[in-house]
């Protein structure tokens, strides 16, 4: 009887383990979505129209003492895929890249913004940048307690 | 995830209870303490976890450096990012007049040089950028010109201030395409937009301090640019490093977009441009510019289409006579796949007389009605390479030209 229920102990144990297999996103499925810093509280309704104006350089703060800080998913990625075809109306990131080539040059924005290299990157950089804004697919979000999801419409 | 196992050993020890049954309470109760200090543990676990990525996190931007964009109020450095833009080609003109069937014929190949594109984020609101241009001149020597440089300042969102040198608030073309031929859809600009030393009458190029911003609403997106400026001088290619005059240039464009990449505008620019006798008696006095326009688009692809119209009046303060000259086009362009053929109608509308334009060198002077139609395909071989070509009909009062060019245009 005692085995049987240290067993048992040890299985509950096993289960509670994290595991990435059944992560869930804060969302419970797999889109993509938009995440921010937990502090941020200025991007909440945020809808498609205000996301290109972001992404495309054209709001650059999020209030006096906040500027945006982009991030772009990788270049294969969903979320990448998403950006391209519903924020920038374009067919792949080659094509997002031209687009801030072409803004540097009218000198609306001054750099093309950074791409990281995973969901998980970009949610330890919006975790640590109070201003930053990323675009991630929900299902590989290993830990959404640490930042602000944010779902919008269109993307 | 930690909740499920929690919860399953919670059930297991509600369901194991009864099991054991009140003839061993010992050992219930070295379960439901056993699963107690399993679940402070898991709790343990995972705020470690969770202190233990941060901290990672952190580690990572301090390892990357000040150019990864950490907010967190520590030492920052300005990010500099330099872009290039330039273009190869070759040209082939024939010209006739009246007179002669063919009075001239010219081919060469072409590179004007490049261009570099500096610019830094200085602070988080303030940056700065500059267009500065490498040209290979007619006679071999090469000369470098600033033709863009800006210190941006974001006042706040949705305005932002810019200071320095940069192209006037005229028009949907001049706010958008500058030296850089990769961005340009076509070889050759609009004629009412060329620039000052290419025969071109209007003032392109701004010294002075800029405001712009934009707002949006239900009905779409409306921006603005007002310019104050240093005035023109005497003549259209002086440059107005120095102002030869009290006046300053106004100008103010505003778009409204009531849908991404479409919409229309208008603009219009005040300025009193200084007389010089130096140059004859007929330039004695000061001219009165007033320059007006619209603009409408549609970009949305696979269609790329713009037209445009300017009106200017110049009135001579000596003679109280007015000189009226207009420009127009419309270019249209539609992509299909990598290539975008596209077509463009160029109308000049010039009076004659004008003392401003006979004053400013021999191109200005015989300026006249002009008609130019031009067709052409660009063709985006990589992503930051594209080759166009073009041909070109142009006819005035005095003659006729036909271009055909082909042009290679990169941005590196």
């Amino acid at each position: 009887m005692r085995l049987q229920i240290v067993t048992l102990a040890l299985l509950a144990a096993v289960l509670s383990l994290p595991t990435p297999v059944l992560a869930q996103g804060g969302n419970g499925g797999s889109q993509v979505v938009v995440i921010v810093n937990r502090a941020n509280d200025d991007a909440s309704g945020m809808t498609r129209i205000e996301l290109a104006r972001i992404y495309k350089g054209q709001k650059r703060s999020w209030d006096r003492d906040n500027p945006i800080s982009l991030y772009l998913p990788p270049p294969s990625s969903r979320a990448m895929l998403s950006l391209a075809a519903n924020v920038f109306k374009v067919h792949d990131a080659n094509a997002i890249s031209r687009y801030y080539i072409r803004a540097i040059f009218r000198n609306i924005v001054s750099r093309v913004p950074p791409v990281v290299d995973s969901t998980e990157e970009a949610v330890q950089r919006v975790a640590a940048d109070r201003g930053a804004i990323a675009v991630v697919t929900s299902g590989e979000i290993p830990n959404p307690r640490l930042i602000r999801i944010i779902e919008v419409d269109g993307l | 995830m930690p909740r499920l196992g929690i919860t399953a050993g919670v059930a297991f020890a509600l369901i194991a209870a009864p099991a054991l049954g009140a003839e061993d309470a010992g050992p219930k109760r070295d379960l439901a303490l056993a699963l107690e200090d399993i679940a402070r543990m898991q709790a343990d676990y995972q705020s470690r976890i969770e202190t233990l990525e941060a901290q990672v996190s952190q580690l990572r931007d301090v390892e990357a450096g000040p150019d990864h964009g950490s907010h967190s109020g520590g030492f920052r450095a300005p990010r500099l990012s330099i872009r290039g833009f330039a273009h190869v080609g070759y040209n082939a003109t024939e010209s006739s007049t009246r007179a002669a069937p063919i009075e001239e014929s010219s081919n060469h190949f072409d590179t004007e040089g490049f261009s570099l594109i500096l610019s830094s984020d200085i602070s988080e609101r303030v940056s700065f950028f500059s267009e500065t241009e490498f040209d290979l001149t007619g006679s071999g020597s090469t000369s470098i010109t600033i033709a863009r440089m800006k210190l941006n300042v974001d006042l706040f969102d949705g305005l932002r201030m810019t200071l320095g040198k940069g192209h006037t608030a005229i028009g949907y073309w001049n706010k958008n395409y500058h030296h850089g031929a990769w961005v340009d859809p076509t070889i050759s600009r609009p004629l009412i937009y060329n620039y000052e030393g290419s025969g071109g009458v209007l003032p392109l190029h701004y010294y002075g301090v800029e405001l712009m911003g934009d707002f949006s609403s239900g009905l779409g997106n409306v921006s603005y640019v007002a310019t104050l400026a240093n005035g023109n001088g005497p003549t259209t290619t002086s440059t107005p490093v120095q102002d030869r005059n009290d006046s300053k240039l106004l100008a103010l464009l505003m778009t409204w977009e009531p849908r991404e990449d479409a919409g229309l505008g208008f603009n219009v620019v005040l300025d009193r441009i200084p007389g010089d006798p130096a140059i004859g008696p007929f330039r004695d006095h000061t001219i009165e510019e007033l320059i007006y326009g619209g603009h409408l688009f549609y970009r949305v692809e696979p269609f790329d289409f713009v037209t445009e119209f300017q009106h200017i009046t110049h009135e001579d303060g000596g003679t109280g006579a007015s000189y009226r000259h207009y420009g127009a086009f419309a270019h249209l362009g539609y992509t299909l796949g990598k290539f975008t053929p596209y077509y463009r109608f160029d109308l000049l509308g010039i009076e004659s007389g004008d003392p401003f334009f006979v004053g400013s060198g021999a191109v200005l002077a015989r300026l006249s009605d002009t008609v130019q139609h031009s067709v052409g395909v660009r063709w985006d071989i990589k992503p930051f390479v594209a080759i166009k070509t073009e041909y070109r009909y142009r006819r005035d009062r005095f003659q006729r030209d036909s271009t055909a060019a082909v042009q290679a245009a990169f941005t590196f």
